[in-house]
This record gives structure tokens, sequence and C-alpha cells, in this order.
């Protein structure tokens, strides 16, 4: 390789090597930013079909091709260095490969040995804390390049868990969906979040619908029969309990 | 020429790097799910560097039978060895270093001061009670077929077998003479105490899919017998604390379901989900009256492969130890709505039992491993 190709080697390293502090120094910087619901099913893990898995997919691709960029770098210039025969000019050549290679192995390691100290998990490129945002450098929202298929933060699941997979779950009441970080069961919830008004047949019984209070009043032992649905707790008499 | 030989030396340099990796990724992960090592607060399967958070950190080496965590933090428990011992902050105390030959059920008391044991012949186990605080053993009664702590004080209802029955004996442990005295008789075998509020303990046949079960509450100021769930086969029950609502797992021919219902045996709620009900755990908020609703919360283990569950026979199989499950951890409301996934089965397998909610974490044994793991709610 002559002088000119080992240029545009090194400026090619390091131009990757800018490119990822870069990435990564607005990616900490994006900590600041409003944080953006994208509506991807989140999980524990990079899930490598959603767009946060490709992200720091090519993200961590980017980074290790470096790596290897620059340890060839290191591997050619000993090589050079080794078959040169004594001869100065190539000795000095096959130097210049290795020192241009370790001050990008050097930039590198000092961008990632600083981003690592700001935040651990910057070349993990995790969801947020929630699950279900993702901080992007530079791109406020990705809904700006994402298809949307959700309409705001109304279909989103908890964390793991995906619209197919809570409607599975949810198999004993007909199935299920998600919205807005809860798995929601068919039974109980219309498919618009709201909840059934009657799902304990309050209207039935002629009383205001009134989930909460029945619940409330059943676990301090105070709920029985007919008061069930008015919204008052009434003391719970064993005796009750044959006529119920 | 060299240029192509130097060319392809780094190419093969670069392609063993990539192999290697490629290998030690996969050899890193290959770990046994639910492996931990003897670090005694080892993070359950997480990646290294990765804090406990999402991940169930082991709290103490040795198979755990049972435990009870006390006010102060520290942990009292008895292993599958019969070893009891106490534990907070790392630092260990050997209550009792007396091996249990074929230890069969344990309860600790409300306050965690006293430990029942039931013991050696399966056909007549012994039943005895451990005294934590003076380490001391109380034999009670050989022929002892299930036990349970009063929620309030430190009486012990158990079973003994009879020709024409169970008796049900209560033994009150505040007294300087403890006396078992006879409450009543019970025409039926095979059946288990929940002591589940001051005057009123739960009798329940044991769970199985083969026959329909049911459960009974008994008055212990009135001595009036009345039925609490019927008929239902595969029944198994969880009690809140009050003792008020229970959750009850059903498996019938209609198929597996999971229901709150309350003291009249009316159903509140049919979860949408389905898990046994031993895999749950209430909120410690439930055992204030005053609490809200919104409070409130389930956690439950859900067998991420359900269909698992409707090919084997439930809860018998699961119970004999013929399968174990992988589970996921969710905090659900009251309604059934799963509103936090607490832990993901994704990478790492474990089998959760003995459940329990302390300051908001989870306490669990790992069927698989027998260890004692907590993880944050």
């Amino acid at each position: 390789m002559g002088t000119r190709a080992r240029k545009i080697f090194f400026w090619g390293a390091i131009l990757l090597g800018l490119v990822l502090l870069l990435g990564g120094i607005g990616k900490v910087g994006a900590a600041t930013f409003a944080p953006i619901n994208t509506g991807i099913p989140p999980s524990t893990g990079t899930n490598e079909a959603d767009p946060a898995g490709i992200i720091a997919n090519i993200y961590q691709f980017a980074l290790m091709i470096s790596g290897l960029l620059a340890l060839g770098a290191i591997v050619y210039g000993a090589i050079l260095y080794t078959i040169s025969a004594g001869n100065s000019s190539r000795q000095s050549d096959a130097k210049q490969w290795i020192y241009q290679a370790l001050i990008g192995l050097g930039l590198l390691a000092a961008g990632a040995l600083i981003l690592a100290t700001i935040n651990p998990k910057v070349f993990t490129l995790s969801p947020g804390e929630n699950g279900s945002v993702l901080k992007v450098p530079g791109i406020n929202t990705l809904q700006q390049v994402l298809p949307s298929t959700t309409s705001g933060t109304s279909n989103t699941c908890p964390s793991g868990m995906t619209q197919e997979s809570c409607n599975q779950l949810m198999i004993n009441s007909g199935g299920g969906f998600c919205h807005e970080g809860a798995c929601l069961n068919n039974n109980n919830y219309n498919p618009d979040g709201t909840a059934k008004g009657d799902r304990y047949g309050c209207i039935e019984q002629g009383g205001a619908p009134n989930g909460g209070d029945l619940l409330r009043c059943s676990q301090v032992g105070s709920t029985a029969c007919d008061d069930r649905c008015t919204g008052v707790c009434h003391p719970l008499d064993l005796s009750e309990m044959a006529q119920c | 020429m060299k240029k192509y030989i130097i060319i392809l030396i780094i190419g093969v340099v670069i392609l063993g790097f990539i192999i290697g990796g490629y290998i030690l990724r996969n050899k890193n992960n290959d770990e046994i799910p639910g492996g931990v090592n003897n670090n005694s607060t080892s993070t359950l399967g997480s990646p290294s560097g990765v804090s406990g958070k999402d991940f169930p950190i082991k709290v103490m080496d040795g198979a755990v039978f049972r435990y009870f965590i006390e006010n102060d933090g520290a942990l009292i428990a008895i292993l599958t060895d019969g070893k009891i011992i106490r534990s907070k902050n790392n630092q260990k105390e050997e209550l009792s270093a007396s091996p249990i030959d074929r230890l069969i059920n344990t309860h600790f008391s409300f306050d965690g001061k006293k430990l029942a044991t039931l013991s050696g012949n399966k056909n007549s186990p012994q039943l005895s009670i451990f005294d934590i605080e003076s380490k001391t053993w109380l034999p009670i009664e050989e022929g002892a077929e299930s036990a349970s702590w009063s929620p309030t004080d430190l009486k012990l209802a158990y079973l003994t077998r009879k020709s024409a029955g169970l008796s049900l004996k209560i033994i009150d442990l505040n007294s300087k003479k403890p006396t078992p005295k006879e409450t009543f008789l019970i025409p039926a075998y095979d059946l288990h105490l929940n002591w589940t509020q001051q005057s009123r303990i739960v009798i329940g046949e044991r769970p199985t899919r083969l026959i329909p079960t049911s459960a009974w509450f008994f008055d212990t100021k009135t001595g009036l017998l009345s039925p609490a769930i019927r008929d239902e086969f595969g029944l198994e029950i969880l009690w809140s604390q009050t003792g008020y609502l229970g959750l009850a797992s059903v498996s019938g021919e209609g198929g597996n379901k999971l229901k709150i219902f309350d003291l009249s045996g009316k159903t509140i709620n049919n979860l949408g989900f389905f898990t046994f009900a031993d895999k749950c755990a209430f909120s410690s908020a439930l055992a204030s009256a005053t609490s809200s609703v919104k409070n409130d919360f389930i956690i439950c283990a859900v067998p991420e492969n359900i269909n698992y569950l409707t090919t084997n026979l439930v809860p018998d199989d699961y119970e004999k130890g013929a399968f174990f499950t992988k589970d996921n951890i969710y905090k659900v409301a009251l309604d059934g709505t799963i509103v936090k996934t607490i832990f993901s089965a994704d990478k790492v397998k474990i089998d959760v039992s003995n459940l329990r909610v302390v300051d908001n974490k989870l306490f669990f044994v790992n069927r698989l491993d027998q260890q004692l793991y907590s993880i944050s709610l």
C-alpha cells in the first residue's frame, strides 16, 4: 500500500471513530430531551427486529469494525516491519501504520471510556427505564421515521410483552389487548381502554357500577349480597352468606 | 504477491477474531439458566455489570424450604435438610444445626418467632415446634397431618388422623403449659388447614384435577362450618393478608381459570390469564383496610407456555414435580389487568414458588435450584 492508500485508510478509520463518538455524545446529550414514546414493544433484551435493536446492532457492528480495522492495521504494520529486511523506508512505513493505528485505537478507547463513564448503558442503547422510551440523538421523535401504527401511547404494552402475547395470555377472557402500558382483558375492558360498566353485573342488580368500591369492601370483609353495587360497605355477617 | 499474502493473513486474523468472539458469546449464553454462583448476593443469570433491578438476586446460599422476613430485614429460613438459619447483612447464624429426616411441611408463626414442622413418616408425621429465640424444639404430637398458625397470636391448629376421620386440635403456645384442645372431628381425610383470620380457619381438600374439591370456613368462636368455595377441579386458594379476599385457581373441564372471590364465595373477577394460585402473592397493601384499591395488586408468576399446563394433569403433575415451568412475573391489578412486567423469562428460566411481598420486593424460591431470590417491584 502506498502513502495515499495508507492516508485513506487512516482517515477512514478516524472518520468512523468520530461518527461513533459524535453518535455517542449525541446520545448522551439526548438524555435532556423529552422522552419519546415510540410504541415499540420493548423487551428486557434488545430485540433484533425492532428499530432500537437495528440501531443498536449497527452501532455495535460499526464499533467492532473500527476496532478490527485498527487491529488489522497494527498486524499489517507488524508484518510489513518483519519483512522489510532492513529497508529503512519500509520500516518507517510500517512504524507509521502501527503508530497511526494505535492513535486511532486510542481515540476510540478514550471516547468509549468517557462515554461509558458518563452513561454506562451508552453502548447497549437499551430502552429507557420504563421499557418503552427510546432516546435517540438528534432525532426528537422516532415517530417521524417509523410508520405510525399507534395513536400516541394508547396501545403500548408492559415491557417484554407484545399485543399478540397479551392477547394470547388473556385467553380465559376471550383475549386481551395492550393499552397505555398495561395488558387488559376483553371481559373487563372495551377496545378503547374504558372499563365495562357492568363487569360485576351491578347494573342488572339496579346499583351503580362501582367495581372499585366492591373490591375495597371485599378486602375488608364488608361486602355482602345486595350492597356490592351501592358503593357502601356494610359489615359482613357470616350468617348472611347462606342467603347469598 | 507479498501484498496479497499480507492481506490474506490480515483477513485470516480478523476472521479468527470474529469466530473466536462468536464462540465466546455463545458459550456465555449457554450458561445454565437459573444457575447461580457461590456469591451470596449473586444475580440470577444476569449479564455481568447488570444490577439486580431487573434480575432476581440470590438472597442466601442453601436450598430453602420455607422462610420468614423479620421487620428489621433479617431472614430466617429452614433449609430442606432441616437446618434453621438466620441471616442479616450477610451474617449467618445457625439457629438449629440438627438435620431433620424427611421434612414434609413447615409453617412460621405470624411474628416469625416460632416454626411448626411436620416431618418423618408420611403416614404418621411428627409435629414439632421450634422456638426461634430460645432455639429449642418442642415435640407436639405424632400423627399430625396439617398445621397452620393463627394470623394474630401464637395458637396453632392442626389435624390428627383418627379412625373416624380427622380431629382438629388447637394448641396455645402463649400459655405456660401448652395443651392441645380437640375442637371437632371431621369425617374426611386428606385435608389441609389455613388459618386466615382470628376466628376463621379454612379447611380445604387437597387440590387435584381428578375430582372436584371444596373448602370450608370453620369459625373457632361459634364452631360453625360454612362453605367457602364448592366443587372445583384442581382448586388451589391463596388468601389475602386480611383473609377477606381469595385467589382461586381451578383446572376443570371448562379450562384453567384464575379468579378472585370474596368471603361469600362469589366471584369478583375472573382474571384473564391462568397460573396456579400458589404462584401468586397479594401485595402487603391489602393488609390495610384503608388502602386504596388503586394501590392494591397481586404479583403472579405466569408460565410462559400456557398450553403446557393444558397438556399436563394440573395441578397434580406440577405438585409432584413431574414438570417445571418457565415463568414471567407480572404485577396484576385486582381486575386482572397486567400493569407491569417484573421479570421476563426471555433468557433465564425460573420456576417461582413460595412468594412473599415485603417492602416493595418480591421474595421467592426458585423450584429449579431451591434457592431464595428477591427482585425489586
